[in-house]
Formats: structure tokens, C-alpha cells, sequence
């Protein structure tokens, strides 16, 4: 006989795998005749107790290096950049899982583009937290701090197969260089759920990394027994961690020791901030101006010398390179030499442009058209065009040009007048 | 009279049902279960064996086997010996692994109606289709012929623990 039945099959779940300690019962029916009678069913039973597979994953979230800055504190004010890694308990049972870090120094990461294996990058300090601030993949301070543990960390009682996003953030010192790079491994191992306690073993004879003296027992349907069932990590750079002796490990992560790992890397991107000084005559009082009128870059034909009395021109431009950082803050500060005074009363033409070389790239600036000879005349990388006054001593300049992303531009320009004799 | 002729006749059916009891067959069922594992020989050759599911976690492969005799006096009638067994929630069958000699097997997706791998359907986003054999919560053996006094036959399936 066949029939047809019809059914509703919906997307599998995400396996959990059965509970370690669970009895699977398999019951079985058999029912006969005999000379056309019925007969009483005849039944039987078979079952097993499933052990404890351990299994713990890490990988990733990163699909290139992160972006450190010089400067960056991850306990500090603003959003830092973190590695994210997934670490997710496969196991069929609650576990705790020991977090550790290998420092790889500049090691590339396998797949990862924008490896430059500079430096190493030294960090200042190292943080774990969960990536459950405002700000996803930074830390922020809003960011749970995972507990310490000696030279590890721990994530207490971790459910079977839920994810959990672990960030590692790095203050870098001021010092750093662009390209240096910092490589990390994380590791994760498991271990016994509320107690923190590493797994040394299981009981097919396998140690964890740095522990010795598992032995491979006899199968007892009567425990629950530990099975070490993790998966060796595919790229080299991921180191074990000792979780006996604390520290990062010498070799590659291997199958079944109780730990899984993967790894990341910062690399430092520091902006590249180019500032240059130029000065022109533009007047004096015997040959007049340098340029036919006001806010034009046509030659009088005359062409003004630095004498007593003459007007002369500083330009200082700034320039945040091409796929630089963007930068806050950029401040000018110009001491303006004592033996000459700021400023002109005389009718002095400006131009319309200057030229400054910024890492050795001429670069065209444009003069306010309203700049002020008696001023500190700016053009902020924002395009905000002012002026503002000289300070003390007895001339100085401080203007602020804000923030620079890259290839944005920034200009101040004044006068001076050179003394008359 | 035809009344009466009923009754005698029920009366020796109850008598016959009586003796045959006295000498029924009586099946013995012996279910056992083993762990599918892989060896791999010096020379790099896979082989499968059978362990005991002494120590048996998530993932791992078991085969089931049910082995019938019939230990009575009497033969049972060829075609009657049926043999069930629904899953446990924790296993899924493992597809084309389900046999027995001279059986004819059946599954079923709801534990009570048993059908013909390709007889058997299920509705995925409002399209029919032939049922996966994860779908499977039942499996069926029918044994064709007669067991006579004192022989034994056996079926068996594998599955994978979730």
C-alpha cells in the first residue's frame, strides 16, 4: 500500500546537539500470527547515555586589518576601533570558556588585505570586552570589560551554539609609526561551567595545551564522559594558549585539545599631515606692488624687494594626505619675528593663489578675497573663510583650522611690515 | 439450526485459539546498538567498523539491530511478522540505510501512516515534494516469508545522533 502524506517542514534549527547525560531509548514492536491469529506483541528496548563533547569555535569578524590611530584609548573619551572575534560554544553542554591572547607581533594574517608586518605595534594596554556598547565593533565606554583571570579572561556559563561577539581594543602610544602592526590570537578553551576551571583532558588521552596526563579509559555507558571534539584551525598564525602555565603558546592549534582559535590584527594608519611656509614681497616703496590689483595673480611687472618699508607676505598651508586618517584639532602656531611689525597701512595688492609645496607637490591656495592686511587671514579645511587678530609677544599667530580629512586643505595667510630704517 | 451451527462453531474456534496457544511460536526480540566508526589503515584505506556506543556524543553515527527467532513450536504465518520502530527525537535516520532480508520497508512521517520513500511527501513553502528521510519518525519492516521453529532473522538501520 502507498499513500500520500502531506506535511509541513519548516528550516532546520540550528543543531545544539543532544544534552551531554542524555538516554536516547530506542523501543522496538514486533507483531505476528500464527495460524491466522494474532499473537501478543512481542517489544524491546536499547539505550545509550551521550557524553559530553566539547567543542568551542572562534572566528573572526574581520575581513581586513583594523585601523589604529596614534593616540587611541580605549578607556578614554570617543569610539576606538576594535578585533572582533565570534566565539561560540558547540559543545552539548553549558560550558565556561577561558579567553586568551597570543601576541603574533606583525605576523600576516592569512586572507587579511593590508597586512604590512611594520613594526611590531607595542599597545600601551590590551582590553577584552563584549560587543555590546553603542558603538558595534568599538569600545566605546559603554562596552562590558570581560573578567580577569591572571594573564586570561573568562566568559562564565556559556550556553550551547549562541554566539558571542568579543572585542579586543588597544591604546596605542603617540609614538607609533604608520604601518606598524599588532597581530592577535585569540583562544578560547573550555572549561568547567561555574567554576572556571580549564578541562586538562579528555577521556580519550588528549591533553589541553600545557597539560599532561590524560589517559585513554575505557568506555563507560554508565558516565558521562569528556570528548574532546574541536576542529584545528586552518591558518598557522593561530597560535594555542597555555592555560596552565598563562601564557600564549609556541605552536598552531591542532584537533581535539580543547581549544579553538583565530586571529586578527591592528595595523597603525596615522594621518600624514603636510605643512609648509612660504613668504613673498608684495610691496615696497619703490617699486610698488607686485601684482596689477587686488586678489589677482597677474604681474605688475614690477617686482618689489625686501627693503625697509616693504610689505611681505607668509602663506603657511596644511594638507591631510590622500587615504590619511581624518584628523580634529589642527592648530597653527607662527611666531611672527620681532624685527618686524605685523600688519600694513599701505595700499597692498594681494594675490589671488599661492603656491606651496607640501611634500614636495605644489599645491595652489586661495587667498581670501576679503583676506585683511591687518589680520591673520584662514581658510580651515571646512572652507570657513576669517580673520582674526594677532596675539602677544608682541606678534604671534594661533589660528584653528578644525578638523582634516583627507586631502582637505587649510590656509593662513598676513602681512608684515619690515621696518623702515 | 444455522443459529446453533454458529455457536458450535465459535466454540471450536475458541477451543482451536486455546491450543494453538499452548503451542504458539514465541518470538524473541535481541535490539542491539553499536557506534559507526572510521579506521584508517597504514596504507591511508578507510574502513568502517562497529563498536560499542559505549561513548557516543553529537554527531556520531549508530546502527541498530533488531534480531527476531522464532523460539516456539509452531511456524508463524508467512507475511505477519511486523516490525516497528519509531525513532527516538534525538536520531535521524540516515538515508538508504534501513534493511532486512525479505522484508518490505516502509516509513512514516507522523508515527502512524507508513508509505514508500517515494510515496511519502511533505509541503516546503507551499510546494509539495518527496520527503527527506530526516522527515522520518517511523520506520516499518514487513517479513514476507513464514518463520519456522527456531529461525531467526534481523533488520537494521542507521542513524545519526543530533
Amino acid at each position: 500500500m502507498s499513500a500520500v502524506l502531506l506535511g509541513i517542514v519548516s528550516s532546520p534549527a540550528f543543531a545544539v546537539g543532544t544534552g551531554a547525560g542524555t538516554t536516547v531509548t530506542n523501543d522496538v514492536t514486533l507483531d505476528y500470527q500464527v495460524n491466522g491469529f494474532d499473537q501478543a506483541t512481542v517489544t524491546a528496548s536499547v539505550d545509550f547515555e551521550v557524553d559530553r563533547a566539547l567543542r568551542v569555535t572562534v572566528a573572526t569578524g574581520n575581513a581586513d586589518v583594523v585601523a589604529a590611530v596614534p593616540g587611541q584609548d580605549f578607556a578614554g573619551p570617543g569610539a576606538v576601533p576594535a578585533l572582533i572575534f565570534d566565539v561560540t560554544n558547540t559543545s552539548n553542554d553549558t560550558v565556561d570558556l577561558l579567553l586568551g591572547l597570543v601576541d603574533r607581533d606583525a605576523t600576516a594574517v592569512t586572507g587579511f588585505a593590508g597586512n604590512t608586518g611594520g613594526g611590531p605595534l607595542s599597545p600601551s594596554a590590551v582590553g577584552l570586552f563584549l560587543d555590546d556598547g553603542g558603538t558595534p565593533g568599538a569600545v566605546d565606554g559603554t562596552n562590558t570589560a570581560l573578567t580577569v583571570q591572571g594573564n586570561h579572561w573568562i566568559l562564565p556559563n556559556v550556553t550551547e551554539d549562541v554566539p558571542i561577539r568579543v572585542l579586543v581594543a588597544v591604546s596605542v602610544p603617540n609614538t607609533a609609526a604608520q604601518g606598524e602592526q599588532a597581530t592577535y590570537t585569540l583562544v578560547a578553551a573550555v572549561a568547567e561551567a561555574g567554576l572556571g576551571t580549564l578541562i586538562a583532558g579528555d577521556s580519550n588521552g588528549r591533553d589541553a595545551p600545557g597539560s599532561t596526563g590524560a589517559t585513554d579509559v575505557v568506555d563507560d555507558p554508565t558516565l558521562v564522559q569528556d570528548v574532546f571534539a574541536d576542529l584545528a584551525t586552518v591558518d598557522g598564525e593561530d597560535f594555542v594558549y597555555d592555560f596552565v602555565a598563562d601564557a600564549g603558546g609556541t605552536a598552531a592549534d591542532v584537533t581535539s585539545n580543547g581549544q579553538h582559535a583565530d586571529s586578527s590584527a591592528f595595523v597603525v594608519d596615522a594621518a600624514e599631515l603636510y605643512i609648509a611656509k612660504i613668504v613673498q614681497v608684495l610691496w615696497d616703496p619703490i617699486n610698488g606692488n607686485r601684482y596689477s590689483a587686488n586678489n589677482s595673480d597677474t604681474d605688475s611687472g614690477n617686482n618689489p624687494k625686501a627693503i625697509p618699508g616693504a610689505v611681505v607676505m607668509y602663506a603657511i598651508g596644511v594638507q591631510n594626505d590622500t587615504g590619511s586618517q581624518p584628523v580634529t584639532g589642527v592648530a597653527i602656531a607662527d611666531d611672527v619675528d620681532n624685527l618686524v611689525s605685523v600688519g600694513t597701512t599701505e595700499a597692498v595688492n594681494w594675490p589671488d593663489t599661492v603656491s606651496i609645496d607640501l611634500n614636495s607637490v605644489p599645491v595652489a591656495f586661495d587667498v581670501p578675497n576679503a583676506a585683511a592686511l591687518g589680520s591673520v587671514n584662514f581658510r580651515t579645511c571646512g572652507g570657513i573663510v576669517g580673520s582674526q587678530g594677532f596675539g602677544a609677544d608682541p606678534a604671534e599667530v594661533s589660528v584653528s583650522l578644525g578638523a582634516c580629512s583627507a586631502t582637505q586643505t587649510g590656509l593662513i595667510v598676513y602681512v608684515v611690515t619690515i621696518p623702515a630704517s | 439450526m444455522l443459529k446453533f451451527e454458529t455457536i458450535i462453531r465459535g466454540l471450536a474456534l475458541t477451543a482451536l485459539l486455546a491450543a494453538s496457544g499452548a503451542a504458539a511460536a514465541a518470538v524473541a526480540l535481541v535490539h542491539t546498538v553499536e557506534k559507526v566508526v572510521e579506521v584508517t589503515a597504514e596504507d591511508g584505506t578507510v574502513t568502517t567498523e562497529l563498536v560499542a556506543a559505549d561513548s557516543v556524543v553529537p554527531g556520531d553515527e549508530l546502527r541498530y539491530t533488531i534480531q527476531f527467532t522464532n523460539d516456539g513450536d509452531s511456524a508463524v504465518d508467512a507475511g505477519t511478522i511486523v516490525i516497528t520502530n519509531p525513532l527516538p527525537a534525538e536520531l535521524e535516520y540516515l538515508p538508504g540505510t534501513a534493511f532486512g532480508a525479505g522484508t518490505d520497508i516502509q516509513f512514516s512521517i507522523d508515527g502512524e501512516t507508513f508509505a514508500e520513500p517515494d510515496a511519502l511527501t511533505v509541503v516546503v513553502d507551499g510546494v509539495e515534494t518527496k520527503a527527506p528521510a530526516s522527515a522520518y519518525t517511523a520506520i516499518r519492516w514487513t517479513f514476507g516469508p513464514a518463520l519456522e521453529p527456531g529461525a531467526s532473522g534481523h533488520v537494521s538501520f542507521s542513524a545519526r545522533l543530533e
